[in-house]
C-alpha cells in the first residue's frame, strides 16, 4: 500500500523490475498501475489478489490501464471466473492451492512499536501466528491475514483445463521452501494429468501432500458459491481438523 | 467549499440529518452497500429521500459500494437506471468498471470512489478520476498534503470520515 511519499520509490523500483528483466510485475494497488502505464509499460503488469477484481468490467478498465493479467478475487465462484474470462479480454489467473490473501495493512499487527524500533521485527514474520475465534482460524504476517485454511482445487482440476482456464497459482506466500516444492510438484503433475485429457484420480501421494502441509485444513466454497471455509470435493473433504 | 455528509438509514434519519444542518446524506440502496443491512433502504424509500433532499436543496447520494459479480451487472444497470429517472444523481461506488459503466451511460451523475477503493495516494486519485469519479473518500490516515495534491491535480473533491475505517485493503470476504 504504497502512501504519496512512497511513489517515488515505486517508480524506481519499476524502473528496477525493468533493467533485471522481470516477466511481470504483481501489482495491487490502482495507483502502481498508474505508474507503470506512466512509464509505458516497461514490464508487463498482473493484478493480484487485492486489486479485488470482481466483475468483467472491472478486469477491461485495469487492461484499459495497462494490465495484460487478472486474478479474481478469492470470492469468485468459478462460474463467474469464467465470464470474467470470457468478456475481460485479459488473461486470468486461478488460485488453484494455498492461503487465501484475505487483507493486508500497513502497519504490521505482530508489532507494538514502529518497525524501526520494535525489537521483534524482523523475527516475528518468520513465525507461524494464528488468529483464532470459535469455529474460525485466520493466518497472519503481519501486514498481511491469510485464511487459516488452504484453497485446493487439486481434484477439480479436470473441470478447470475443461472450462477453457490456462494459468493457475499456488499461492506460497510465506510458506516454507518445503511446502512450495511439494504441492508445487503435486500440481505439475496433476494438471500434464488433467491435460492429458484421460481418467484423472488424485494419488494417494498427492493427497498426502495435501494433507500433510495444510494443518487448519482444506478449503474451495468460494468456487462454488458457498461459504470459503467449505470443502466441495469427494476425496480430501476429510481434511478439515476441528479448530 | 467544504461540504456536511451525514449518513441515513432510514427516512427519518434522513431527514433529521437535513433539518439538523447536513449539506448532503448518503443512504445505502439494499443489498449493494457496506452499510449493515438494517440501515439500507429499498428504492421507494430512496426515492422519498431523494425528493425531500430536492425539497430542502440539499444532495441524496446512494451508496452501491459492494463488489458485485458480473452476473450482477445487468441488475446494477436496471437499478441505477431508475433511481436515475427518479431524481438521483449522487452515486457511491467501488468497482471502477461499474463506474465507468454508469458513467458512460448518464454522464451527469456524480461519482463518489468509495472507502473501498483504498485511494492512498495521487495516482490511486487520478486511476478512479479516469473511471468516472469526481469525489473520493480518503484514507483515514491520509494526510493534508495528499489530500491538496489529490484537489490540485486530480480535481476530485475528498471526504474525510469522522468515524474512520479500518486501513486496510480487503476482500468483501475478510469483512
Amino acid at each position: 500500500m504504497p502512501r504519496e511519499a512512497d511513489l517515488p520509490h515505486v517508480a524506481r523500483l519499476v524502473d528496477a523490475a525493468a533493467a533485471a528483466g522481470a516477466d511481470a510485475l504483481e501489482i495491487h494497488n490502482m495507483g502502481v498501475l498508474r505508474i507503470v502505464r506512466e512509464k509505458g509499460g516497461p514490464v508487463p503488469a498482473h493484478m493480484g489478489a487485492y486489486a479485488n477484481v470482481y466483475t468483467h468490467l472491472a478486469a477491461r478498465v485495469m487492461r484499459d490501464a495497462g494490465a495484460v493479467r487478472v486474478r479474481p478475487n478469492a470470492e469468485v465462484s468459478l462460474e463467474e471466473t469464467a465470464i470474467l474470462a470470457r468478456e475481460s479480454g485479459v488473461e486470468v489467473e486461478v488460485l488453484v492451492h494455498g492461503k487465501i490473501p484475505l487483507g493486508v495493512t500497513d502497519r504490521c499487527f505482530l508489532l507494538t512499536e514502529p518497525e524501526e524500533s520494535d525489537p521483534k521485527c524482523p523475527s516475528a514474520c518468520g513465525e507461524v501466528h494464528w488468529l483464532t475465534s470459535r469455529r474460525w482460524v485466520l493466518k497472519t504476517v503481519g501486514k498481511g491475514v491469510l485464511s487459516g485454511r488452504d484453497m485446493c482445487l487439486l481434484e477439480h482440476l479436470p473441470r478447470l483445463v475443461a472450462d477453457g482456464f490456462r494459468i493457475f497459482r499456488v499461492e506460497g506466500y510465506y510458506e516454507t521452501a518445503a511446502y512450495r516444492s511439494e504441492i508445487g510438484t503435486v500440481y505439475r503433475e496433476a494438471l500434464a494429468r488433467a491435460f492429458a485429457a484421460g481418467p484423472f484420480a488424485v494419488e494417494d501421494r498427492w493427497a498426502d501432500a495435501a494433507r500433510r502441509h495444510a494443518p487448519r485444513g482444506l478449503c474451495n466454497g468460494y468456487c462454488f458459491g458457498t461459504s470459503g471455509r467449505a470443502y466441495v470435493g469427494t476425496v480430501l473433504q476429510d481434511a478439515n481438523p476441528v479448530v | 467549499m467544504a461540504e456536511l455528509l451525514a449518513s441515513g438509514g432510514s427516512m427519518e434519519m434522513v431527514r433529521t440529518a437535513f433539518d439538523n444542518g447536513a449539506d448532503a446524506v448518503y443512504v445505502g440502496a439494499t443489498g449493494w452497500s457496506r452499510r449493515r443491512a438494517q440501515y439500507e433502504m429499498d428504492d421507494p424509500a430512496i426515492v422519498e429521500a431523494q425528493r425531500y433532499a430536492r425539497s430542502v436543496g440539499r444532495i441524496l447520494r446512494v451508496a452501491f459500494n459492494t463488489l458485485p459479480s458480473s452476473s450482477e451487472v445487468p441488475l446494477f444497470l436496471a437499478r441505477t437506471d431508475a433511481l436515475y429517472a427518479a431524481g438521483v444523481r449522487d452515486f457511491i461506488l467501488t468497482d471502477p468498471g461499474l463506474m465507468m459503466a454508469l458513467k458512460n451511460r448518464h454522464p451527469d451523475t456524480i461519482l463518489h470512489a468509495s472507502v473501498g477503493c483504498t485511494i492512498i495516494n495521487i495516482q490511486d486519485a487520478l486511476f478512479y478520476k479516469e473511471a468516472g469519479a469526481s469525489q473520493v473518500v480518503a484514507e483515514c490516515r491520509m494526510g493534508k498534503s495528499t489530500m491538496r495534491r489529490i484537489k490540485a491535480e486530480a480535481g476530485s473533491g475528498s471526504r474525510s470520515s469522522c468515524t474512520p475505517p479500518p486501513a486496510t485493503r480487503s476482500s468483501a470476504a475478510a469483512r
